[in-house]
């Protein structure tokens, strides 16, 4: 079985309201408007980023729904990866780059240092723009994530590796020829792959950035419907360039520009008044 | 008004739109003055000319309804121009009944023939000129982004809807004490009636840009979608 110390109590350690409604963030936050949700699997709390010297983030407060699809939306360099890369601690990768603030998952504050990042990142998978199958074969891309937080019979390891192509929408593709590197595959059919990879090792929330970007049309159609039947099970956050796939794959939408939350609101509201004129004028195209 | 987009050719789109809205709202305003001068005249050429302008009235509705479409389709329009686009589209529609409205009006005209009517048209002229001003404003309102004028013409609407109701009230008093008249006092009722539907479609041009504008649906009193906006 996989330890899971993602999803225990909060900490004891954590201050006290470090929970508390985004609306209560301090006066001048620059996004303060994100009213807290009900229901979030993750809280950002006064995120400050920093590339050495230069701040990528300021004072984000953003909380990603349980079990929707959140969309991050902004020009070029505005902070989106850069607050999505937070969200499992994969900047910790870089060295240099570190974020002050608090990100609570599930009330635990994964900027702590205490916390297990490999867990962190088995909770909170990760999908990128280009795909990144393993040079290995289908199989193997699902099986060596799994073997990293599990022991499985190989039984059970085939089961799991059906499940996760299954949940991927992949498997009737693939069925015939798992022992082919993934490699092998179609560039659509590999990013699919790679969100297989992720669900395999049953995390809580995926994070998914600019994953349709290197495909065709088709392909992109595939994982946006594939996004909409995973959200059943998962907490989804997206990087997009694409507009018209935030308004029609995303819940929720954070529109951000120079490392500050500008918006956040219901996709469905948002694209048809937002509330500031400058989410008005990017999404519809009035920008610089 | 919004700025312009990074992509030109959007603006000229969105602006082509909107300029087929205050072609056409001149236009079925021209016809629907022309309407009530043919019956206040009993000029038949007049209803001729309303006729033939309807034949345009019908085209720009068609080729501006397939602008929207292609504007769509192309575009994908989103906040204040998917909101613009669908005021296009509801403005258009209201307008073309305007256009049919004022047929209506004008083959009564041509029911009348030149006769002379049995009452004043004094009281029916007042209520065109009051709906005439409400078209005109509600055009300038689309063109302007001008939200103001919705509460105005709502005001406005409930003048001319008074009107019609003590002009109704006459006519059927009327109708009963000259029973041979019936015919033209009946056909005069149904004057009063599309002049009045004329200006339920001018309010309802004047809502449309607060939608545009405020992103907010202020038709049947606003109170239909509780908590928007």
């Amino acid at each position: 079985m996989m330890i899971d110390t993602l999803t225990a109590a909060p900490s004891a350690a954590l201050a006290p309201g470090a929970s508390a409604p985004v609306a209560s963030a301090p006066a001048g936050s620059a996004s303060a408007p994100a009213a807290g949700l009900d229901d979030a699997v993750i809280r950002v709390r006064n995120l400050d980023f920093y590339y050495g010297k230069f701040q990528g983030l300021r004072k984000v407060n953003l909380d990603i729904a349980r079990r929707k699809v959140t969309a991050f939306i902004g020009p070029s360099g505005c902070g989106k990866s850069t607050l999505l890369r937070t969200l499992n601690r994969m900047f910790d990768l870089y060295p240099g780059q570190r974020a002050e603030g608090e990100i609570l998952f599930n009330g635990r504050n994964i900027l702590d240092k205490s916390q297990d990042v490999n867990l962190l990142r088995a909770k909170v998978g990760m999908v990128f723009q280009k795909p990144t199958p393993f040079p290995m074969s289908i199989h193997e891309n699902i099986a060596f994530g799994v073997r990293l937080y599990e022991r499985l019979s190989a039984a059970d390891m085939n089961d799991r590796v059906e499940w996760a192509l299954r949940k991927a929408a992949l498997w009737e593709e693939v069925k015939d020829k798992l022992q082919q590197s993934g490699l092998s595959l179609s560039g659509g059919q590999q990013q699919r792959l790679c969100i297989a990879r992720m669900v395999a090792v049953k995390p809580d929330v995926l994070l998914l950035d600019e994953p349709t970007s290197a495909l065709d049309p088709i392909s992109t159609a595939k994982v946006e419907e594939l996004v909409n039947e995973l959200k059943v099970d998962y907490s989804i956050a997206i990087v997009t360039h694409n507009m018209q796939q935030a308004a029609r794959i995303s819940d929720y939408t954070a529109y951000m520009y120079i490392g500050e939350l500008v918006e956040f609101g219901e996709t469905s509201r948002l694209f048809i008044k937002p509330t500031k004129k400058a989410t008005e004028d990017y999404i519809t195209g009035r920008f610089g | 008004m919004p700025t312009e987009h990074t992509y030109k050719a959007f603006d000229v789109d969105i602006d082509t739109l909107r300029s087929s809205v205050t072609t056409m709202g001149g236009l079925v305003e021209r016809q629907f003055v022309r309407a009530v001068d043919a019956v206040r005249y009993g000029d038949l050429r007049r209803v001729m000319d309303v006729l033939s302008d309807e034949q345009t009235v019908n085209r720009m509705h068609i080729e501006s309804d397939l602008r929207c479409n292609q504007v769509i389709a192309r575009r994908q329009p989103i906040a204040v121009d998917l909101r613009e686009t669908i005021a296009v589209i509801h403005s258009i529609n209201d307008l073309e009944r305007i256009g049919d409205e004022a047929k209506k009006i004008a083959l009564k005209a041509q029911h009348f023939n030149g006769r002379e009517l049995p009452v004043s048209l004094d009281k029916i002229q007042r209520m065109a000129d009051l709906v005439a001003e409400m078209l005109g404003a509600a055009i300038d309102a689309f063109v302007r982004h001008d939200t103001a004028v919705s509460r105005r013409l709502a005001e406005r609407d409930r003048e001319v809807d008074g009107l019609r109701d003590a002009l109704i009230e006459q006519l059927i008093a009327q109708m009963s004490a000259e029973p041979t008249q019936v015919s033209d006092l009946l056909a005069l009722v149904f004057v009063v009636q599309s002049i009045e539907r004329v200006g339920d479609h001018a309010k309802n041009i004047a809502e449309y840009v607060v939608h545009v504008v405020e992103g907010i649906d202020t038709r049947h009193g606003g109170d239909a979608l509780p908590g928007q906006g």
